[in-house]
């Protein structure tokens, strides 16, 4: 169990972190309402250029925040001033590793959300639902294995490797739960249909999340020291 | 009261503290206008395929009026918002603003939007049953009775966008975009007035003359980029409110411009053609139209709705229960009246003054002393 102060310095940190973070929450956003401008456009090329673009913001949002927290401040040689400060390395790794999913978290409900909404409030297919919500988890996994990734390989270029090869498994996967007959039959009609199969990805996808959030917070837990 | 275009030499600046009387007042007719706007468009030959009110009685000098008023109508409530948006920024910070436009702007459009969602679309659906002289679309409706068009935000649509725009001001601030808005307003007054219409051609190009109204959900390109350089224009104006004293001198040659513009306008319009010159040239003479009445109103009411008038203030007051609910109360008096044998100026005046009577009524009664009152205008 963690004491009070403890809670305190994380809940500290992750502030820190946000508030390092809210400008490029800001520009992000700026981005979001563009991509919406350009999905209520009603040509066929504005609504493919905002879906895209939503998709690119969410990843490079995501690769930032990472970039930001945990890289950067290794590059900064940030680690001997935290050294000198009253924080335990649990307590550092997890600030770390709960301002990283926080901080994506927020464009990401805002995504998930407004996508939701939007579905369900304007003449967009209903059915649609279903793809683009395992197409944002999809997402969401990847960052948190980029996240994860980041806290236990020390080497920039292997970090940029691993973003790579999640940025480059996207593609494949939209076209792959595309190419899913249960999923495929739905998406231009308005039924909302959660087939055994759409919920399988969604399941297969969440126990990577855990999976990849449990290992790092289990790995960093055991270090007794920074070094 | 001074006339347009006299000479001031002290000018009002845009205090922290102090409300600017004629921008309210100018908000609060602007605000009542948009009652007859909506009540017009029943008897509008060019809405008649598409107003659901539509009635028999048309006469082409209501589309001359209602059409002029709309380029104007919008655009000069958006300068307002920008400008009141800055003054709460300049009182509360970004945050303060947030919190008091999520209150004021926000909660009034989750509450009202399902409210006034419903009750049009239960009016809508009984005058589709029972109305004999029925619309376009009425008949429509009645023909395709399991057709469900996606909801749409109605004339609540302006709360919608000013909620957009109240994030940008939070995005511009957080990201610290060096965007000083008022920077425009230090140019001469002529080139301003010049210039300004060209920023709007492209998004006005982009959608059909006159300009509809964006209700979808989905947030439009073209209305944010339209009445996002209004609001960004108030916004500026904050800095520098003696602007359009200084621009006074040029109301009546803007009024001139705006009604030249505006009649070639109708021209192009009564000359439709698929040529993209058509589509330019309807967009180019919109903008100018916008601006420069925009402008004009703002001069105008400066000089002569400067001072705090008890029952401009009062209508000031009422102007927002009355922009929430005066489009279902117009509905449930134009429907009937639409099987009427009356002349259309008749239905006019009697749905105008019948749902200016409810709503102001309603408001005295119901809204003014009440929870509703304070969660709309705050306390009084």
């Amino acid at each position: 169990m963690w004491s009070e102060s403890s809670l305190a310095m994380v809940k500290l940190l992750v502030v820190k972190d946000w508030q390092v973070y809210q400008k490029q929450l800001a520009g992000y956003l700026a981005g979001l309402v563009l991509a919406l401008g350009l999905i209520g456009s009603g040509s066929e090329w504005t609504f493919n250029a905002g879906a895209l673009l939503l998709l690119v913001l969410l990843v490079s949002t995501g690769f930032f925040a990472i970039g930001q927290i945990v890289l950067n401040e290794r590059k900064e040689r940030t680690l001997p001033f935290v050294m000198s400060l009253p924080v335990t390395p649990t307590e550092f790794y997890s600030a770390k590793l709960l301002a990283g999913v926080l901080v994506y978290l927020v464009p990401f409900l805002l995504v998930v959300l407004t996508t939701t909404f939007l579905v369900l409030y304007t003449a967009l297919p209903d059915g649609l639902l279903v793809y683009a919500l395992l197409i944002y988890v999809f997402m969401l996994t990847s960052h948190c294995v980029a996240l994860s990734a980041a806290m236990a390989i020390e080497s920039e270029g292997w970090n940029i490797v691993v973003q790579m090869a999640l940025m480059t498994a996207l593609s494949p996967f939209i076209i792959w739960i595309g190419s899913l007959q249960p999923i495929a039959a739905n998406l231009l009609t308005d039924h909302i249909v959660w087939s055994p199969i759409a919920l399988g990805v969604l399941a297969g996808e969440l126990l990577v999340v855990a999976v990849a959030l449990g290992w790092t917070q289990w790995h960093h837990a055991r270090k007794t020291s920074f070094l | 009261m001074s006339a347009l275009g006299e000479r001031v030499d002290v000018v009002p600046v845009a205090d922290t503290h102090e409300r600017i009387h004629y921008l309210d007042n100018l908000r609060a007719l602007a605000m009542f206008a948009g009652v007859l706007f909506h009540a017009s468009l029943a008897y509008s030959p060019l809405m008649h395929p598409f107003w659901v009110t539509a009635d028999r009685g048309q006469w082409v000098g209501v589309d001359i009026a209602v059409w002029f008023l709309h380029l104007f109508r919008m655009p000069l409530f958006f300068v307002i918002a920008g400008f009141f948006a800055a003054w709460q920024v300049a009182r509360r910070g970004v945050g303060g603003l947030l919190r008091n436009r999520t209150a004021r702007v926000l909660l009034p459009l989750i509450v009202f939007w399902p409210l006034v969602s419903v009750s049009i679309d239960w009016l809508t659906g009984r005058a589709a049953l029972t109305i004999e002289q029925a619309s376009p679309v009425l008949e429509f409706m009645r023909d395709n009775p399991l057709l469900r068009l996606p909801p749409s935000l109605a004339h609540l649509w302006f709360l919608y966008y000013l909620m957009w725009f109240y994030l940008l001001v939070w995005i511009a601030t957080t990201a610290e975009w060096k965007v000083d808005a008022g920077r425009v307003l230090a140019w001469p007054v002529l080139v301003l007035i010049g210039v300004a219409p060209l920023f709007l051609i492209p998004a006005l190009f982009s959608v059909s003359a006159p300009t509809p109204a964006p209700e979808s959900f989905l947030p439009q390109l073209w209305a944010l980029v339209y009445y996002g350089l209004f609001f960004a224009f108030g916004y500026g104006l904050h800095a520098r409110p003696q602007w359009v004293i200084r621009s006074r001198p040029f109301a009546p040659g803007l009024l001139l411009a705006s009604l030249v513009a505006y009649l070639a306008f109708l021209w192009i319009l009564g000359n439709r053609s698929a040529d993209s010159l058509f589509h330019v040239g309807a967009a180019a003479l919109q903008a100018c139209v916008s601006v420069w009445m925009t402008l004009w109103c703002l001069q105008a009411g400066s000089a002569w709705l400067s001072a705090r008038v008890g029952w401009l203030r009062y209508l000031s007051d009422a102007s927002y229960w009355t922009y929430l609910v005066h489009l279902p109360v117009l509905f449930a008096i134009q429907y009937p009246l639409m099987d009427l044998e009356l002349a259309w100026p008749i239905k006019w005046a009697i749905s105008v003054g019948v749902t200016l009577v409810v709503c102001l009524g309603s408001y005295h009664v119901a809204v003014r002393t009440t929870l509703i009152g304070r969660l709309l205008n705050g306390r009084r």
